[in-house]
């Protein structure tokens, strides 16, 4: 490995570049990676050196294959650029080893964040330029021809280059005759509308699932975290079709081109085009556009808590027997005879709540309108909070090390569910047990305000007087309290709708996905007295769960489960996704508190 | 030897009672000088009071076991000594050493017998006063004399002595253990316990030096070195011995020791070193100077008439107002396949000898112009310049490939530097020096506003040849009460348009002469160019007899030959693709000097055509050089018809693998972390020598960076430095006050020796206000280059040693005072850029403030009419 870079080191600083290499050594909760970056840097003979453009290539392309043509064009760019004295800005040629680690340790090191601990080191740069305006990633694997150039894009956490990047590669290519397309899919032409909407929507879903994955691409998506707008140029090589195939020697021109229009720019690329999706090459979806369908989303989930929030306070869940209550009344006033009992009814629908001055019976007001019972909100409170607790340990869980034998991803994957189990239980148990305790105190306490609220309907017959003063003497019986699960999954709507809002402007596709994932079921599941539906939803909730998730994962995907648990934990320790920490701190706290929600009793 | 020689030499021995005379009036303080002997003590005085005293004063007390005696307070680092009375008594040292040496068994015992320098030289006098009082000066020589065979033998020790990671208790507790085994004298205990608590362990080599010149002074020791072609005979040796002790520096009970050298390229005669003093009696001077007045007469003589009464003219104009001209090229084969270049053409104008009053001086400095330019003459006398060094520079100089440069270039842009007379109108006329040169040379120079302008405290000293401070590395101010004033723009382009004025300044335009391969379209194609006015009072002799005020025009350039190919051989065509078809009539030395690639061992890899003479090729041994000159103005003066002068350089063999010359030091810095809010600022200094090198660095941050100078960490070799006073000898920082003046960082810095020290500070980026954005708000902005001035001895990747007066030897002008043993080299970091938190001045921006507007003025409107009551005002009724 040492040997390959340092060859490559001679050969740049045979060129007549400022070359060196650098070592680095990550050391994850998994397994510990080292590898050896080669750089050189040439100093544009006329410019003053404050700004660079880099030009990358990994030692293995995104194949896993041996990325000799993209390494054999950083080379021969090199020697051409060393003819030439036109250039404005420095450029940086950076060969790197690993997966990604070896881009990253170049990048700490060039800002000079390196580490320098043992088991996490980067080294220092030795040769240096000024601050990197753009970055291009060759990624041409093997010696042979492609049929188009594939630009990939996406970056760490959803992060996207300018959009002008892209433009500019696909107004070069076309120019030149090169198929430029979007990651690695060559799509036919087609005239048919349905066909073309069809592919649009693949190309945007396809750019939208490496957005929500929270990982990059390509090498390219980690300099998009140092404000450096990037891209990676790919050769795509499909073995199918007829499509006219180019040779190496026809990418070193395009390269050059759009090295030199990132050359010539006089500004760092700053309009904002960096919201975007991506449909097609040549066209995209701004902001504005997409932007609606999610805040509408979490719009609905707002609604349904608002909504929640007041049915939890009325007593007055059934509106039917209400409206038959008063026609009841207003039938009685009739036969009554007598303008006065009809105002009466007026105003005390107008403005009483707890009393009724014609009041028939103790059911009557209980269930009018308006009228209040307490929300309790001790269940939900401590549940969402459980469940954060949940999240927080099952986060701890994947990324310490304990060091004891056998300790895979898969038993940390099962002791988290275990965790979250025993937090379920808990939540549950516990709520039935105070549930259970309440509705004894209840029965006790009811004996006796029954007996009183007979007597007080009876007193306030006889007084057919005004009502306000009777009702403060006899108080009506505290009316139940809100059923738990009531106020819970009012706690969970909002929860869901503030995370999908706030992350839309962070990852937009990420928070769609989590979004439409838990849009439905969120807002209707509710428990019931019917077990095989109780159980339907349990079953639902269940398999939206993150462990359902992988295990869904595994199976339509054909990969191990730990493969999946390795990608999604490198993916936070090495690359420094979110997608672990959405998923533990954001996602998984609210599927266990509607598992939880789920399973408590209905009233 | 010869009867000749040695009687020249016994006159030249007997003192100068007539300088003497000259000089006692101009300095009240020689009689003391002469009897007490206590100069650097008068002369060393803390720097100006804003100073960090990093440093600080050191209080040097031997006598700790008598405490009755006081110590010997002496001010520390900066040898500053700006007042007139230091400044000649510093020059007289200077040049006359052995009057300074005073009696050397004087009956005072506290006295020294020769006044030594620096830091070591103070330590030494201390000790050695110390001694004398306790009668034990012999017991503390043989004690040092130990230490020192120690200290040579064991590497560790030395190691130990001078690493500055080591915590200073650390090193007294390991010197007090390493005192402890032998027997040692109480004084020399003392001496190291002082030594370490002072952090100056890592001269202990260089203090025991001292103490025994001392002591050699004081047994009465004089040493003298002649040097000669062939090895002496004992009786030649004794022979001049004895002239030597009976002229009047050997005083009466003084002995001499006498060593002898032998340098074959002295021809002949002798050259004799006598304390300080030199007396240079050999041949090969003899036959420079003949060869001097040969050319002078033969420029004369031969030619054209029209030659000849040019010359007349050139000549008539030299005698009237001492005035003249010389145009040199010096070109250097680059190891990677570049070719330096190095124009340089100097007008100097004898400063009248009887002027005291220089503003009388001036005037007729300024009456009459012949060689030199007047609007360059216009704009000193106007703005009451002493010093001007304007440079435009192009490109980047690759330290590490190429060595240093040969005369003083600058960082990418412009830099502006001038010591101007401290009158209550300095500022005034820095804004019109500065406006006047941006009319002049077509720059935006007038852009360096109060925001940009900076008055270094211990960088860009005076420079020229007279001023002393130039060759005792000291950090003083302007002798005669200037102000300096610095300013650079990094991001100004150097173009066409700023090199037409400057080639106007040439007396021969670029029409004939050297200047006729100026051609803009190929020097800024190259991979470095730098364009600089320098003007400066200088001496034209080692007594300073005869001062000129010179000016010097440079072009520098790099030129990529081979550009990526093996191939790099060159002609003077193929590199300016101009040609010189004569001399400038009107220059007193015309010279095209080639230092010639690999020394003597890369002879035969290259061609060089045409052959230089053998008489042209010299040995610079010191810089480990050989040039080859040719001498335009003989070529064209001997023959009519000379034709074009076309130099080439050819490589016969593969470009010789020769070693690189290594720079001594080597500086960088760059900006670390991201994001929009806060950075930081690394500054990394190589020094590769065997060496520590003191240093001066200099660094002006614009306001906009809100520098935190508690964050400041040192590391030496990635290893965090305890005591920040080891590296850091002295600290000047100016904070910097917003949109008002930049922020400044200076620090005299000791790099220990083959280490790289690194500083590291963090900045805040200030948010501007949004009218402060350039029009190119997201290109980001330009820091300015950082400057490192090196003091190194010779060979250390110098083109040439001397600088601007390198080129002195070859317009036949005194070049003695060159010889001072180190060279004073500025060292340019890498220009920055800054991005600071921009607005979005795009479409999404313009909507936003549009909608608001548009929202305030709806909203203010319907609100006013809601809340606002009408009601109907009956007029008043007037009467």
């Amino acid at each position: 490995m040492y040997r390959r870079a340092d060859a490559v080191r001679a050969e740049l600083s045979n060129i007549g570049l400022k070359a060196a290499t650098q070592n680095y050594t990550l050391t994850t909760s998994v397994d510990t990676k080292s590898g050896v970056n080669t750089y050189a840097v040439f100093n544009a003979p006329r410019a003053d050196g404050t700004e660079a453009l880099v030009l990358s290539a990994p030692w293995i392309s995104k194949d896993n294959q041996l990325n000799t043509n993209g390494i054999a064009l950083i080379l021969s760019l090199a020697k051409n650029f060393r003819r030439h004295s036109h250039y404005a800005r420095d450029t940086i040629f950076v060969i790197t080893d690993g997966d990604s680690e070896g881009i990253q340790a170049w990048l700490r090191a060039y800002h000079g964040i390196e580490r320098t601990a043992q088991d996490n080191h980067e080294e220092s740069l030795h040769v240096r330029s000024g601050a990197i305006q753009a970055a291009l990633n060759l990624d041409f694997a093997g010696t042979g021809d492609y049929n188009a150039i594939g630009i990939f894009f996406e970056g760490v956490n959803g992060g996207l280059p300018n959009l002008d990047l892209i433009n500019t590669v696909n107004e070069i290519g076309v120019h030149r005759g090169w198929t430029v397309v979007l990651h690695d899919k060559i799509i036919p032409a087609t005239d048919n509308l349905t066909r073309k909407y069809l592919n649009a929507l693949h190309n945007m879903l396809y750019m939208m699932k490496y957005q929500a994955s929270c990982h990059p691409s390509a090498n390219h998506g980690f300099f998009h975290k140092y404000m450096i707008d990037a891209i990676t140029l790919y050769g795509v090589n499909q073995a199918e079709g007829s499509y006219y195939r180019f040779s190496v020697h026809q990418i070193g021109p395009l390269v050059e081109q759009v090295h030199r229009s990132l050359n010539n720019i006089l500004e760092h690329l700053h309009q904002s085009f960096f919201f975007y999706l991506l449909s097609d090459i040549t066209r995209y979806t701004s902001i504005g556009l997409y932007m609606p369908p999610v805040i509408i989303l979490g719009v609905s989930f707002i609604l349904k808590a608002l909504s929640m929030w007041g049915v939890s306070g009325d007593l007055a869940t059934d509106m039917k027997a209400v409206e038959q209550l008063a026609e009841r009344e207003s039938k009685e006033a009739a036969g009554s005879g007598g303008g006065e009992a009809a105002a009466a009814v007026a105003a005390s629908n107008n403005n009483n709540n707890n009393t009724n001055n014609s009041g028939s019976s103790a059911t009557a007001f209980a269930s009018l309108p308006f009228s209040r019972r307490p929300r309790p909100m001790r269940v939900a409170v401590s549940v969402i909070g459980l469940s954060l607790v949940a999240g927080l340990a099952s986060f701890q869980l994947f990324t310490s090390t304990f060091g004891f034998a056998g300790e895979t991803l898969l038993v940390k994957l099962v002791a988290s569910v275990g965790v979250c189990t025993v937090m379920v239980f808990a939540g549950v148990s516990s709520a039935m047990i105070r549930q259970q305790l309440l509705l004894k105190q209840r029965e006790g306490k009811d004996k006796g305000k029954e007996k009183k609220a007979k007597e007080a309907a009876a007193s306030s017959l006889s007084s057919s007087s005004s009502s306000s003063s009777s009702s403060s003497s006899t108080l009506p019986p505290p009316p139940a309290p809100a059923p738990d699960w009531v106020l819970l999954k009012t706690f969970i709507l909002a929860m869901a709708a503030l995370e999908v809002t706030t992350l839309s402007a962070l990852n937009f596709s990420l928070a769609v996905s989590i979004g439409v994932l838990i849009a439905v079921p969120y807002l209707m599941f509710q428990p019931t007295h019917n077990h095989v539906l109780r159980i339907l939803q349990l079953g639902t909730l269940m398999a939206m769960s993150p462990p359902g998730l992988v295990l869904w994962a595994s199976y339509l995907l054909e990969m191990d489960v730990s493969a999946i648990l390795h990608w999604i934990l490198q993916g936070y320790e090495v690359m420094g996704t979110w997608l672990l920490p959405t998923i533990c701190f954001v996602y998984w706290p609210l599927n266990l508190a509607s598992i939880v929600m789920i399973l408590l009793p209905v009233s | 030897m010869h009867r000749a020689s040695t009687c020249v030499m016994e006159r030249l021995l007997r003192p100068r009672h007539g300088f003497r005379l000259d000089i006692q009036p101009a300095a009240p303080g020689f009689a003391q000088l002469g009897e007490a002997g206590e100069v650097p003590e008068a002369n060393a005085r803390d720097g100006p009071d804003d100073l960090d005293a990093n440093a600080g004063d050191e209080a040097i007390n031997l006598h700790a076991n008598d405490g009755d005696e006081p110590g010997i307070g002496i001010g520390d680092v900066l040898e500053a000594d700006p007042e007139n009375t230091a400044f000649v008594l510093a020059r007289i040292i200077d040049l006359f050493p052995a009057l300074a040496r005073g009696y050397a068994t004087a009956a005072n015992a506290v006295k020294v017998p020769v006044v030594l320098h620096g830091i070591e030289g103070r330590y030494a006098s201390a000790l050695y006063a110390a001694a004398a009082k306790k009668q034990a000066l012999e017991a503390v020589e043989s004690d040092l004399k130990q230490v020192k065979a120690v200290v040579e033998k064991d590497a560790k020790l030395r190691q130990f002595l001078e690493n500055p990671t080591i915590n200073r208790n650390e090193k007294k507790d390991g010197v007090k253990k390493m005192l402890s085994v032998g027997k040692y004298s109480d004084l020399t205990k003392n001496l190291f316990d002082t030594l370490a608590e002072n952090g100056r362990l890592y001269d202990t080599v260089k203090i025991i030096n001292s103490y025994d010149s001392l002591m050699s002074a004081h047994r009465g020791e004089v040493q003298v070195t002649i040097t000669s072609a062939k090895e002496l005979e004992a009786k030649d040796v004794n022979k001049i011995k004895g002239f030597l002790s009976k002229s009047a520096y050997v005083g009466p009970k003084q002995t001499l020791v006498v060593s002898n050298k032998v340098n074959p390229a002295i021809l002949g005669g002798l050259v004799v070193e006598f304390g300080d003093k030199t007396i240079d009696l050999s041949v090969s001077s003899k036959v420079n100077k003949l060869n001097q007045l040969l050319q002078d007469k033969m420029r004369l003589s031969a030619g054209t008439s029209i030659a000849i009464t040019l010359a007349l003219a050139s000549v008539g104009a030299r005698a009237s107002a001492q005035e003249a001209f010389h145009e040199e090229l010096v070109l250097k084969p680059l190891q990677d396949g570049g070719v330096y270049s190095h124009f340089q053409f100097t007008t100097h104008l004898a400063w009248p000898s009887d002027a005291s009053d220089s503003i009388d001086a001036r005037q007729r400095l300024f009456s009459h112009y012949n060689l030199f330019p007047r609007s360059i003459g216009q704009v000193l006398q106007s703005f009451d310049v002493e010093e001007l060094h304007l440079t435009f520079t192009q490109g980047r100089w690759q330290y590490k490939d190429w060595g240093y440069h040969l005369a003083p270039t600058a960082g990418t842009g412009v830099e502006l530097s001038a010591w101007l007379q401290d009158n209550n109108r300095t500022d005034e006329n820095w804004k019109g020096l500065v406006n006047t040169l941006s009319g002049l040379f077509c720059a935006s120079l007038n852009f360096i506003d109060d925001t940009i302008t900076v008055e270094p405290r211990l960088s860009f000293r005076n420079e020229g040849a007279y001023n002393v401070h130039h060759h005792s590395r000291s950090s003083a101010a302007s002798p005669n009460s200037a102000r300096l004033r610095y300013g650079s723009l990094p991001h100004e382009n150097v173009c066409t348009e700023n090199l037409t004025p400057w080639i106007k300044l040439l007396p021969c335009k670029a029409k004939a002469g050297i200047a006729s391969l100026i051609k803009s379209h190929k020097l800024f194609d190259s991979r470095f160019y730098s364009m600089a006015i320098h003007v400066r009072p200088v001496c034209e002799d080692e007594l300073c007899t005869v001062k000129s005020l010179e000016f010097v025009q440079s072009i520098s350039t790099v030129i990529d030959v081979a550009k990526g190919t093996r191939n790099s051989d060159w002609t003077l065509d193929s590199l300016f693709e101009r040609q010189i078809m004569e001399a400038c009539p009107l220059a007193s030395s015309s010279n095209v000097v080639v230092i010639l690639p690999g020394g003597k061992s890369a002879e035969g890899t290259y061609e060089l055509s045409p052959a230089p003479g053998k008489h042209s090729i010299k040995d610079i041994k010191e810089d480990n050089h050989r040039v080859a000159v040719y001498n335009l103005l003989e070529r064209y003066t001997m023959q009519s018809n000379a034709g074009a002068f076309e130099l080439a350089l050819r490589w016969t063999k593969d470009l010789a693998e020769s070693k690189v010359d290594v720079p001594g030091v080597v500086a960088r810095r760059y900006f670390t972390g991201y994001g929009q809010e806060r950075g930081g600022l690394t500054i990394e200094l190589h020094n590769y020598n065997s060496e520590p090198v003191e240093a001066l660095y200099f660094d002006a941050l614009p306001w906009f960076l809100k520098l935190y100078l508690h964050t400041m960490t040192v590391q030496v070799d990635s290893l965090a430095v305890n005591d920040l006073g080891d590296i850091v000898l002295a600290k000047y920082y100016q904070p910097a006050i917003d949109r008002a003046s930049p922020a400044v960082l200076e620090m005299k810095l000791r790099l220990p020796a083959q280490a790289m020290v690194k500083f590291s500070l963090q900045f805040d980026k200030v948010f501007l206000k949004y009218t402060e954005h350039p029009p190119d708000a997201n290109r980001g902005f330009d820091v300015g280059c950082a400057v490192l001035t090196a003091f190194l001895p010779r060979g250390q990747g110098q083109i040439g040693f001397g600088g601007l007066d390198y080129l002195r030897s070859y317009q036949g002008r005194d070049q003695s005072l060159l010889n001072s043993g180190l060279e004073q080299v500025r060292i340019y970091t890498e220009p920055l850029m800054v991005s600071l938190p921009t607005p979005d001045f795009s479409m999404p921006y313009n909507v936003i403030t549009l909608t608001c507007t548009v929202i305030v003025l709806f909203f203010g409107s319907m609100f006013n009419l809601l809340t606002r009551a009408f009601e109907a005002v009956e007029p008043k009724k007037t009467k």
